[in-house]
C-alpha cells in the first residue's frame, strides 16, 4: 500500500506542473500587456507605463518570465496585488477558509443525502421511491445553482424570513449568525451535486448487485443487510468515491458563482472581481490555489482507494 | 493490375456499393423512428423544440425590441401588454428572454461545433498515433484539473469580454472531455479485426482512420456533444451572470438574471422567467442526451458521463 501512495505522490508532480504551466500560458494569452488593462481609461504618461512594464518584468521574453515566475509561484510568492496593496498570498489566505467551509459543508451534505437515496433507489429498482428520485434528479441537475440561490433568497429570506439573504459572519460572532448565513448557499450549491451522486450511486450499486457473487452470498443464506453492506456497497464504493472527489472539486468551482449570489467574501468572489478588474496577480494566485486544493483532494481520494480495496495497486 | 491491393479495394467497392447504400438509407429512417420511440428523447424534444422555435422566430413572437428603453413603464409587473413584465429600463422582459435565447443557444451551439472539431481531431490523433498521445493526454488532463468554470473565467479575464471569447473559453473547457471519449473509442476500435483487414488490403492509414474508425465513434460523440450543449447553456448563463459573458445591453439568460438581482425584493419576475428558460433548455437537452445514449450507446448506461452537466 505504501508503495502505491508514494508512486501516486510522484505522479502528482507532473500533473501539478502541467496545471501551473497552463495557468501561466492562459493568463498571458492577452494581446498587448496587462498594464494597459490596469490603467483603463485614465491618461497616464507613456514613460510611467514603460516604468511599470519594466518593474513587472513584462518587457522580457515570455520564457524568461516563466522561468522567474515558476519558482516564485511554487514557493508561495504569488506576487503583489496592486488593487489590495497586499501580497496576493495574504489576500488569498484571508478568503480561503470561507470557500473551504462552503465547499466542505456542501460535499458533506451531498454525501449524507445522496448515498442513502441512491442505495435505496438501487435496492428498490423501479419502485415509487426509485422513480421519484430519478425524476427529481433529472430536474435538479438542470437547474443553474445561482438561479436556485436567488429562488431560495426570495422564498426563505424575503417571504419566510428564516435566514439572512446574504453576507458572511465569522464563527466568533456566535453559532447562529455563522450557520444561518451558510444554509442557503450550501443548499443551492449542493442540490445539483446531490442529484449527480444519487444517479452515480444508484447505477454503480445496480451494476454490483447484478454480479454473481451477490447471488452466491444470498444463496449462502446471508442476511440481506450483510449482503448489501459487506458485499455490494464496498465494491460499489470504488466508483462512488471517485465521484465524491469530483464533487468536492465541483463545489470549489461552483462556490465561485454561489459566493457572488450571496455576497460572500470568499476566494471565488475574489477571483471573479479580479477578473472583472483584470487584477492578474490575484487571478493567477487564486486559480492556482483553488486548482491545487482540488488536485490534493483528488490525490487523497486516489489514496483512499487502497483503504477500501487493498487489491488496487499502481499500474 | 500493378496495384493488386488497390484493385482489390475498388473491386470490393463496386461489389458492395449498391446494396450498402440502400441499407444505409433504411437504417437512417429506422434510427429516427427508433429515437422517437424512446420516451426520454421524445420528452426532451417536446421541451427543446418550442424553445428553439422561439429563438428562431423571435421577431414574430413579439413586437418589442429587446434593447429599446421605455422610461414610462419601468419595472411593471406581468400584464397583457408585457407578459413577463418589464425591467428597470422599461425593456420588455418577454422580448429580452426570447431574444436572449438566441444568444444563449448560439453561444453554446457554436462552442459545441468547435468542441466536436477539436475534440475529434485531438482525440483521433492521441488514440491513433501513439507519439502524440503523451502530450495531448497530459495537456487535456491538465485542463480538466481546473475546478468548475474557473478555467473559463481565466480565459475571459485574459482575452477580454466578448461573445467570441465566451465561445472560445467554453470550447477550451469542454474539449478535453470529448478528447477523452474519442481517444478511448479510437483505442478500442483500433484493435478490431476489420482494421487489420483493411491494412492488409493496403488502405492508407489516414483512410483507415477517417472511413473505418471514425464512423464507429459517432455514437458516443453525439451523446457527449448533446450533454455538452446542455452544459454549455448552464456555463454560458453562469459566466454572463458573473458579468464575464455576453456583454450588455445584448440580452442573454444569464445577464438578465444578473440585471434583475437588485430588484429581487420588488420585482422577482425579472429572474424567475429567464431562470425557467435556462432550466427548461438544459433539461430538454439532458433528456435528449439520455435518450440518445440509451438508443445509440447502451454500453454507456452505467458509467460516469453525466458529470459534465452538473457544473452550473
Amino acid at each position: 500500500m505504501w508503495t502505491y501512495v508514494v508512486r501516486r505522490l510522484i505522479a502528482f508532480v507532473p500533473t501539478a506542473f502541467i496545471a501551473i504551466t497552463l495557468i501561466f500560458i492562459l493568463t498571458r494569452l492577452a494581446p498587448g500587456n496587462p498594464v494597459w488593462a490596469l490603467i483603463g481609461d485614465q491618461s497616464v504618461p507613456a514613460e510611467k507605463i514603460d516604468e511599470v512594464v519594466k518593474e513587472l518584468g513584462l518587457d522580457r521574453p515570455i520564457w524568461l518570465q516563466y522561468v522567474t515566475w515558476l519558482p516564485k509561484a511554487l514557493t508561495g510568492d504569488l506576487g503583489y496585488s496592486l488593487f489590495y496593496r497586499k501580497p496576493v498570498l495574504e489576500v488569498i489566505l484571508d478568503r480561503f477558509p470561507i470557500t473551504l467551509t462552503i465547499a466542505g459543508f456542501s460535499t458533506i451534505l451531498t454525501i449524507l443525502l445522496a448515498l442513502p437515496i441512491g442505495i435505496l433507489s438501487a435496492i428498490r429498482q423501479n419502485s415509487i421511491t426509485d422513480n421519484l428520485s430519478m425524476v427529481f434528479s433529472t430536474v435538479w441537475i438542470s437547474l443553474p445553482s445561482f438561479w436556485l440561490g436567488f429562488l431560495f433568497i426570495i422564498v426563505f429570506s424575503v417571504f419566510l424570513r428564516w435566514f439572512p439573504s446574504s453576507g458572511y459572519r465569522e464563527l466568533s460572532f456566535g453559532a447562529w449568525p455563522w450557520f444561518s448565513r451558510l444554509v442557503l448557499p450550501v443548499l443551492a450549491l449542493s442540490l445539483a451535486h446531490i442529484a449527480l451522486l444519487v444517479r452515480m450511486t444508484r447505477s454503480s450499486m445496480l451494476e454490483v448487485l447484478g454480479n454473481e457473487y451477490i447471488v452466491a452470498a444470498r444463496a449462502k443464506g446471508l442476511t440481506e443487510v450483510k449482503v448489501l453492506y459487506k458485499h455490494a456497497l464496498r465494491n460499489a464504493f470504488i466508483s462512488i468515491i471517485t465521484v465524491i472527489g469530483l464533487i468536492f472539486a465541483l463545489s470549489l468551482g461552483g462556490s465561485v458563482i454561489i459566493e457572488s449570489v450571496f455576497a460572500i467574501p470568499g476566494l471565488g468572489q475574489l477571483v471573479t472581481t479580479a477578473a472583472l478588474r483584470r487584477d492578474y496577480p490575484i487571478i493567477e494566485g487564486g486559480i492556482l490555489y483553488l486548482t491545487f486544493i482540488s488536485l490534493a483532494v483528488n490525490l487523497l481520494v486516489d489514496v483512499s482507494y487502497t483503504l477500501i480495496n487493498p487489491k488496487i495497486t499502481y499500474e | 493490375m500493378s496495384n493488386p491491393a488497390g484493385a482489390l479495394e475498388s473491386q470490393r467497392k463496386t461489389m458492395s456499393s449498391a446494396p450498402q447504400i440502400r441499407r444505409k438509407r433504411r437504417t437512417r429512417l429506422a434510427d429516427l423512428r427508433r429515437m422517437f420511440r424512446n420516451r426520454l428523447f421524445r420528452l426532451g424534444m417536446m421541451i427543446l423544440v418550442p424553445i428553439f422555435c422561439a429563438a428562431v422566430f423571435a421577431p414574430m413572437l413579439t413586437s418589442y425590441d429587446p434593447v429599446q428603453l421605455d422610461t414610462s413603464s419601468k419595472l411593471s409587473a406581468m400584464s397583457w401588454k408585457h407578459p413577463f413584465g418589464t425591467d428597470e429600463y422599461g425593456r420588455d422582459l418577454f422580448a429580452r428572454v426570447i431574444y436572449g435565447s438566441r444568444i444563449s443557444l448560439r453561444v453554446s451551439a457554436l462552442s459545441c461545433v468547435l468542441t466536436a472539431v477539436f475534440g475529434v481531431l485531438l482525440g483521433a490523433l492521441a488514440g491513433y498515433y501513439k507519439p502524440c498521445d503523451g502530450l495531448i493526454s497530459r495537456v487535456m488532463d491538465g485542463l480538466m484539473n481546473f475546478p468548475g468554470i474557473i478555467l473559463g473565467i481565466m480565459v475571459i479575464a485574459a482575452l477580454g469580454q466578448s461573445e467570441a471569447n465566451v465561445i472560445l473559453s467554453m470550447t477550451i473547457m469542454y474539449t478535453p472531455r470529448i478528447v477523452r471519449v474519442v481517444r478511448a473509442s479510437v483505442l478500442e476500435v483500433k484493435t478490431f479485426d476489420f482494421v487489420d483487414a483493411a491494412r492488409v488490403v493496403g488502405i492508407s492509414e489516414l483512410r483507415i482512420l477517417t472511413s473505418h474508425i471514425l464512423p464507429h465513434i459517432i455514437a458516443p460523440l453525439t451523446v457527449q456533444i448533446t450533454f455538452g450543449f446542455a452544459w454549455g447553456v448552464l456555463v454560458e448563463s453562469g459566466l454572463s451572470f458573473l458579468g464575464l459573458g455576453t456583454p450588455p445591453p445584448a440580452p442573454s439568460w444569464g445577464n438578465i438574471i444578473s440585471d434583475g438581482r437588485e430588484f429581487i425584493r420588488t420585482a422577482p419576475w425579472l429572474m424567475v422567467f429567464p431562470g425557467l428558460m435556462i432550466s427548461a433548455a438544459v433539461m430538454g437537452l439532458n433528456l435528449i442526451g439520455d435518450g440518445l445514449r440509451d438508443i445509440l450507446d447502451p454500453r454507456l448506461r452505467n458509467t460516469a458521463r453525466r458529470i459534465g452537466t452538473a457544473l452550473g
